[in-house]
C-alpha cells in the first residue's frame, strides 16, 4: 500500500489528421449500434437502466393523519433550520391547549431542496417528495400553503425515514 | 406578491385579444394565428444564459440522455441576436445584472424568458448583499421553474409549459410585443414592487442576526 | 505543539514576533506590522524555513468591536513539507495597511486584491490594488466587514437600480494596458469614448482603489448603453463576444501597427461561466490578457457568518457545483477538526467514495467542455453520458443531482441504500472503457497535438511562485497532492498513484486529469472492498442528531433534538485550516471561531481562483485561439473562483 509518483509519457507516434479523423468517424459510428440513450421525456419517465430515486427530494408534501388534519405541531424547527429561509409559520392553539400552525406556507421558489425541514421534523409531518414538474407561469403560484401542501399526491423522500434506519 | 404584468398572467387567448380591441376573431385570423404560433414554438432557439450550478444541468439537458433538440431546439444560440428564448440557468449577481439586461434588449422580438432555478428566480439560498432577488426584477419572466438546480426533466417541463403559453398568444395582439421601457428611476418595475419582490419570506429569526 | 519555525522567528526577529498559538498542530505567528515583509522574505528565502508556496492571503474580523483586524498568510514549504500561518494584527483605529507580498510571491496579486476589496485593507506597494469581486464603483463599503449588513446598506430598488445604471462596460485602468500612453496621441473621437474619469473612484468608506500616485483610470466606452431602447446603436458589449472599439494608436503615414481590444464574455460560451476576459491583441498574437471576475460573486462567506455550521453544508454544495460532495467533505472535515470530533470508520470509507466519485464526474465536464473548445463535440456527448450514469448512482444515495448536502458535522446524511456498491462497482468497471475510447480519440489525433502540445507552458518555478494547486499544478511537474502529502481520511492507506507531467502545457494537463480518473476508478474500487459495517455516524452527542424514533418517542432526546436544532452546535474557540485535495486543486477551508454556533470566518482557498488568475501569464504570446484552449485547460468554475 503506497501512493507513487507516476510520471505521464507522451505518445512517441503522432497520427496524420486524416487518419484521426477516419478513425474518430469508424469510433463513432460504432456508437449508432449501441442501445439507444435518449430518454422520451415527457411520453417516457424513466429508461431501462433508471427510474427516478425514491429518495428524490423535490416539491414538498405535508402529511396528514387519520382525522385528515395536518400532521404538524407548529413546533417552529423548520422555519429555523431552513438554509433558505423559505417556510413561514404563525402556531396557533385550539381548545385543548394543541398547537397547530394557523399559517404554514413554503415558497417554493426560494427552496433549496436540501431536505433540512424533514430531518429536523419530529412530527413526520412534512416532507420532501419525489417530485419535479413544478414549474408554473406566475410568481404567486409558488407560494404552497397548507392546503397546497397537504392536497399533493406525490410520494415522499424516503431519506430520514424512521423505518429505514439505512437513510437516517 | 400582486404583481399584474402581461408576462406573468397565465396565458389566454381571449383576454389578450380583447384587451386588443378585436371583438369576434374571425377563421383567417385563428388560423393564422396556430400556424405562427406552431411555427415559433416549435422552433424555440434558446439564448442559454448560464451561470452557476443550473448551467450545468442545462449542459446535462442539452446532452444526449434528455436531449432538448427534440422540441425544436437544436441549436443552443450563444449570440442574443439569433436567439428567441433567453433561459436565465443560475445565480445573478447585482455585477451581473446589467448584463442580462443588454443580452435581452439585444434579442430581436418575439422572445420569451425562462428563469431556471431558484436563485434566478428569487435569489434563492442567497439572500445578501450580492444577489439580485429575482431576474423578473430586471426582465419579464414567462415561466420559472424552481428547483436548486432542477431537473432536466424540470426544465423540459417548463419549456413544454412555454410552448403551451406561444400557443395560445395571437399575431394581432399589440400589447404582446411590446419591448419593455426603464422608468425615470433606471428601473423596469416601480422602486416599492422590486422591495416587495425583495422581501424575504420565511420568518426565521436568527438567520440575520450574526452571533 | 509549537512549530519549530516561530521558535527561529522570534530568535531572529526579536521584539517583532508575538504570541505563537498552536492550534491542533498547526504553528501560528503573530508578527509586527512593520516588519512584515522582511519577516515573509527571510520565511522564504532562509536555507532552512524554505517557505515556497503561498497558499493564501485573507483577513479575519471579530465580532468583539475591540479585538483587532488581522491578516493572515497561510505559508507553506513544498521541499519540506511543512506549514506556517502568519498574522499581522491590524487595530481598527489605525489606517488598515499592510506591505505587499507580491514582489515575494506573484500568486499575491489577487489575493491581496480580494483582501482589499471585502475588508478594506490597503497593501503598500501592489502593482495594481482595485476591486476584484465587486465592480469599481461598488460603493456600499467592504462587504466581509462586521458593521456590513447582510444584505447591503441599501435597499434592494436601489441597489438594481444603481446595478442597472452603471456603465456596463466596467473600468479598465488603461495602465494595465500597454496603448495607455498612446491615449494622448489619440484621435479626438477615440478620446471621447475612452473619457478619463478624475482620480480614483469613491469606493466605499476607505480611500479609493488605484489612487495612487496619480493613477489615472480611465473609462473605456466600449458603445453607448442603449438601455431598453430598440433601435439604439449599440454595439454587441459584454453580453456577447464582440470586438470593443480599437483603441489604436494613430494611424499615420508610416503605418504603426495596432493594437486592438477584444473583450471576451462574461456571457460567452468558452470562457466557461461568467468570466470576462480583455485581450490585447497584435495581429492575431495576444499582448496582454486582463481577467475580470466577480460576475458570480455571492457573498458565501459573509453568508456563513450567519448559519449555523451543518446549514453552511448546503451553501458548500454552490461554490464548486461540478463536485459538490467533495466540498460537503471538505467542510465537514474542517468544522470536525475545529470541534475535536472523531468519525467513524465507515464515514471515513463513505467520504472517500464521495471524494472520488466527484473528481471524476468534475474531470469529465472538464474533459467535455475542453474537447468543445477545441472542436471534439463527440467527447462532450460521451462524458455527460458517464456523468448521468454517475448522476444515477449520486441521485440514488443522496436524493440530488449536483447539489448533493452530503455530509453533516460528525456524520453522513444518509447511508448508502441496497445494492449501491453493486451498481458502483459495475460502473467502475464499465466507466474506463469510455476514457480508453476518448483517449483512442485524442490521444494521437495530430489536431488535437497540434492545438494542445506546447501551448500556455508553466513552468515548475512559475507555477510554485503563481500557487498553481491540484492537476495545474502536477501538469508542471510538481508532485503535490494533498492526499499524499498531508493526508486525510486514512489516504495514506489507499494504493494510487499520482500523475505528473514534465511540460506544463495543455496536452499534460489533459494526460494528468483522465489518469486521474483512472486512479480515482481504483482508489473507488479500494475503498467498495473495505467498505466496514458499523456505525455511520460519530457518537458524539454534541453534533449528531438522536434517531427520529428515540426523539419522538423519549423526551430526553427530544428536548436535546430542539436545542440542537434551534441553537446550533457550539464550535470551540479556535481556529483550523484545513487543506484537501478536490478535483480542481487544493480546496482549504479556514474556520475561525469565537465559540459560538456560527463561525466568525468561513474562508475558502478557492483552487480555481488561484489557477485562473495565472492566465495572463500563460496566454502571453500565443494565438487567440491557444488562450481559449489555455482557459479550458485550468478547469475553471466560477461559482467558486467568485464565491
Amino acid at each position: 500500500m503506497a501512493i507513487t509518483v507516476k510520471t505521464m509519457p507522451r505518445p512517441e507516434t503522432e497520427s496524420s489528421y486524416v487518419r484521426a479523423t477516419l478513425k474518430g468517424m469508424a469510433l463513432t459510428f460504432r456508437h449508432l449500434l449501441a442501445p439507444k440513450w435518449t430518454m422520451q421525456y415527457p411520453e417516457q419517465t424513466s429508461a431501462p437502466d433508471w427510474k427516478l430515486s425514491p429518495r428524490w427530494r423535490g416539491t414538498h408534501r405535508m402529511a396528514v393523519d387519520e382525522a385528515g388534519k395536518a400532521k404538524c405541531v407548529a413546533c417552529g424547527l423548520c422555519p429555523q433550520v431552513c438554509p433558505a429561509n423559505c417556510i413561514k409559520l404563525i402556531p396557533g392553539e385550539d381548545e385543548k391547549g394543541n398547537r397547530y400552525p394557523l399559517v404554514y406556507e413554503i415558497d417554493e421558489f426560494r427552496c433549496v431542496f436540501c431536505g433540512y425541514c424533514q430531518e429536523v421534523c419530529p412530527e413526520e409531518a412534512i416532507h420532501v417528495g419525489v417530485h419535479y414538474e413544478n414549474a408554473e407561469y406566475s410568481r404567486d403560484a409558488f407560494v404552497y400553503d397548507l392546503e397546497r401542501l397537504m392536497r399533493q399526491p406525490h410520494p415522499v423522500s424516503t431519506l430520514w425515514d424512521p423505518s429505514d434506519p439505512k437513510g437516517e | 406578491m400582486e404583481l399584474k404584468r402581461d408576462a406573468s398572467s397565465p396565458p389566454s387567448t381571449a383576454s389578450t385579444l380583447e384587451r386588443a380591441g378585436f371583438v369576434s376573431p374571425n377563421w383567417v385570423t385563428t388560423r393564422l394565428d396556430d400556424l405562427v404560433n406552431w411555427s415559433r414554438a416549435n422552433s424555440l432557439w434558446p439564448m442559454a444564459f448560464g451561470t452557476a450550478c443550473c448551467a450545468i444541468e442545462f449542459m446535462a439537458t442539452a446532452a444526449s440522455r434528455f436531449d432538448l433538440a427534440r422540441f425544436g431546439m437544436e441549436r443552443v444560440a450563444y449570440s442574443p441576436r439569433q436567439a428567441d428564448v433567453l433561459i436565465c440557468a443560475g445565480r445573478l449577481p447585482f455585477k451581473l445584472a446589467p448584463v442580462i439586461r443588454r443580452v435581452w434588449d439585444q434579442m430581436p422580438q418575439p422572445k420569451w424568458c425562462i428563469s431556471m432555478g431558484a436563485c434566478a428566480s428569487s435569489g434563492g439560498i442567497f439572500d445578501n448583499y450580492a444577489m439580485v432577488q429575482g431576474i423578473d426584477t430586471i426582465v419579464p419572466v414567462d415561466v420559472y421553474v424552481p428547483g436548486c438546480p432542477p431537473r432536466p426533466e424540470g426544465l423540459l417541463y417548463g419549456i413544454l409549459l412555454l410552448q403551451k403559453k406561444i400557443k395560445g398568444e395571437s399575431v394581432f395582439d399589440p400589447g404582446l410585443r411590446v419591448e419593455q421601457l426603464a422608468n425615470d428611476q433606471g428601473l423596469f418595475l416601480e422602486p416599492a414592487a422590486v422591495d416587495e419582490l425583495s422581501e424575504p419570506f420565511g420568518n426565521s429569526v436568527h438567520q440575520t442576526r450574526s452571533a | 505543539m509549537t512549530n519549530p519555525s516561530a521558535a527561529r522567528l522570534r530568535e531572529r526577529f526579536a521584539g517583532s514576533v508575538g504570541a505563537a498559538a498552536g492550534a491542533d498542530g498547526e504553528g501560528v505567528v503573530h508578527v509586527d506590522a512593520a516588519r512584515a515583509h522582511e519577516l515573509l522574505a527571510w520565511l522564504r528565502d532562509d536555507p532552512g524555513e524554505r517557505y515556497d508556496y503561498l497558499t493564501d492571503v485573507t483577513a479575519v474580523e471579530y465580532r468583539d468591536r475591540e479585538r483587532p483586524l488581522e491578516v493572515v498568510y497561510q505559508l507553506r514549504s513544498l521541499p519540506r513539507n511543512a506549514d506556517l500561518r502568519v498574522k499581522i494584527d491590524l487595530p481598527k483605529d489605525a489606517e488598515l495597511a499592510v506591505d505587499s507580498v507580491v514582489d515575494l510571491w506573484p500568486g499575491a496579486n489577487w489575493l491581496e486584491r480580494e483582501v482589499w476589496d471585502m475588508f478594506g485593507v490597503r497593501f503598500r506597494g501592489h502593482p495594481d490594488l482595485r476591486r476584484l469581486l465587486m465592480w469599481e464603483t461598488y460603493s456600499e463599503g467592504h462587504p466581509l466587514r462586521k458593521d456590513f449588513p447582510l444584505r447591503g446598506r441599501f435597499s434592494r430598488a436601489e441597489q438594481v437600480r444603481r446595478a442597472l445604471g452603471g456603465d456596463l462596460t466596467a473600468h479598465y485602468s488603461l495602465e494595465e494596458l500597454s496603448i495607455a500612453e498612446a491615449y494622448d496621441a489619440l484621435p479626438e473621437d477615440l478620446r471621447r469614448q475612452l473619457a478619463p474619469r478624475p482620480g480614483s473612484p469613491a469606493a466605499g468608506a476607505g480611500p479609493g482603489a488605484g489612487g495612487e500616485g496619480g493613477h489615472r483610470v480611465v473609462e473605456l466606452a466600449l458603445a453607448a448603453p442603449g438601455r431598453g431602447m430598440p433601435g439604439a446603436p449599440e454595439a454587441e458589449g459584454p453580453g456577447s463576444a464582440a470586438t470593443a472599439a480599437g483603441p489604436a494608436t494613430p494611424a499615420g503615414p508610416d503605418m504603426k501597427t495596432d493594437h486592438m481590444l477584444i473583450n471576451i464574455g462574461p456571457q460567452h460560451p468558452a470562457t466557461h461561466g461568467v468570466l470576462r476576459l480583455v485581450v490585447e491583441l497584435d495581429g492575431e498574437v495576444v499582448v496582454r490578457v486582463i481577467p475580470h471576475i466577480g460576475y458570480l460573486h455571492s457573498g458565501f462567506e459573509k453568508l456563513g457568518e450567519y448559519r449555523h455550521y451543518n446549514q453552511i453544508i448546503p451553501l458548500t454544495d454552490r461554490t464548486d457545483y461540478l463536485s459538490a460532495p467533495a466540498n460537503n467533505v471538505a467542510f465537514a472535515l474542517a468544522a470536525e477538526r475545529l470541534m475535536g470530533i472523531e468519525i467513524t470508520e465507515r464515514c471515513k470509507v463513505l467520504r472517500v467514495i464521495a471524494c472520488e466519485l466527484s473528481r471524476i464526474i468534475s474531470h469529465l465536464v472538464w474533459a467535455g467542455t475542453t474537447a468543445i473548445d477545441i472542436g471534439a463535440f463527440t467527447v462532450f456527448l460521451w462524458m455527460f453520458q458517464e456523468r448521468e450514469r454517475a448522476y444515477n448512482l449520486i441521485e440514488e444515495w443522496t436524493g440530488a443531482r449536483l447539489t448533493t448536502s452530503l455530509t453533516r458535522v460528525g456524520g453522513m446524511m444518509a447511508d448508502l441504500p441496497d445494492g449501491w456498491t453493486d451498481r458502483l462497482r459495475e460502473w467502475c468497471r464499465r466507466f474506463p472503457k469510455t476514457l480508453d475510447e476518448v483517449d483512442r480519440m485524442l490521444l494521437r489525433n495530430g489536431i488535437w497535438l497540434g492545438r494542445t502540445q506546447d501551448v500556455g507552458v508553466m513552468t515548475t518555478a512559475e507555477a510554485i511562485a503563481h500557487s498553481l494547486s491540484g492537476p495545474m499544478l502536477r501538469a508542471s511537474g510538481v508532485a503535490f497532492d494533498v492526499r499524499k502529502d498531508l493526508p486525510y481520511l486514512d489516504y495514506d492507506t489507499y494504493d494510487f498513484e499520482v500523475p505528473v507531467g514534465e511540460h506544463g502545457d495543455v496536452y499534460d494537463r489533459y494526460l494528468v486529469r483522465m489518469e486521474e480518473m483512472r486512479q480515482s476508478v481504483r482508489i473507488l474500487l479500494q475503498a467498495l472492498d473495505r467498505l466496514p459495517d458499523g456505525p455511520l455516524n460519530s457518537a458524539d452527542p454534541r453534533v449528531i442528531l438522536p434517531p427520529k424514533r428515540r426523539a419522538m418517542s423519549d423526551m430526553e432526546s427530544m428536548i436535546h433534538h430542539f436545542k440542537q436544532v434551534m441553537e446550533g452546535v457550539p464550535a470551540p474557540a479556535g481556529e483550523v485550516y484545513f487543506p484537501v485535495e478536490n478535483p480542481k486543486g487544493e480546496l482549504g477551508t479556514y474556520l475561525v471561531s469565537d465559540g459560538t454556533a456560527k463561525p466568525v470566518r468561513w474562508r475558502i482557498r478557492p483552487p480555481s481562483f488561484l489557477n485562473i488568475a495565472a492566465l495572463p501569464k500563460m496566454a502571453e504570446g500565443h494565438l487567440l485561439s491557444d488562450l481559449i484552449a489555455i482557459n479550458a485547460s485550468v478547469d475553471i468554475v466560477m461559482g467558486e473562483i467568485d464565491r
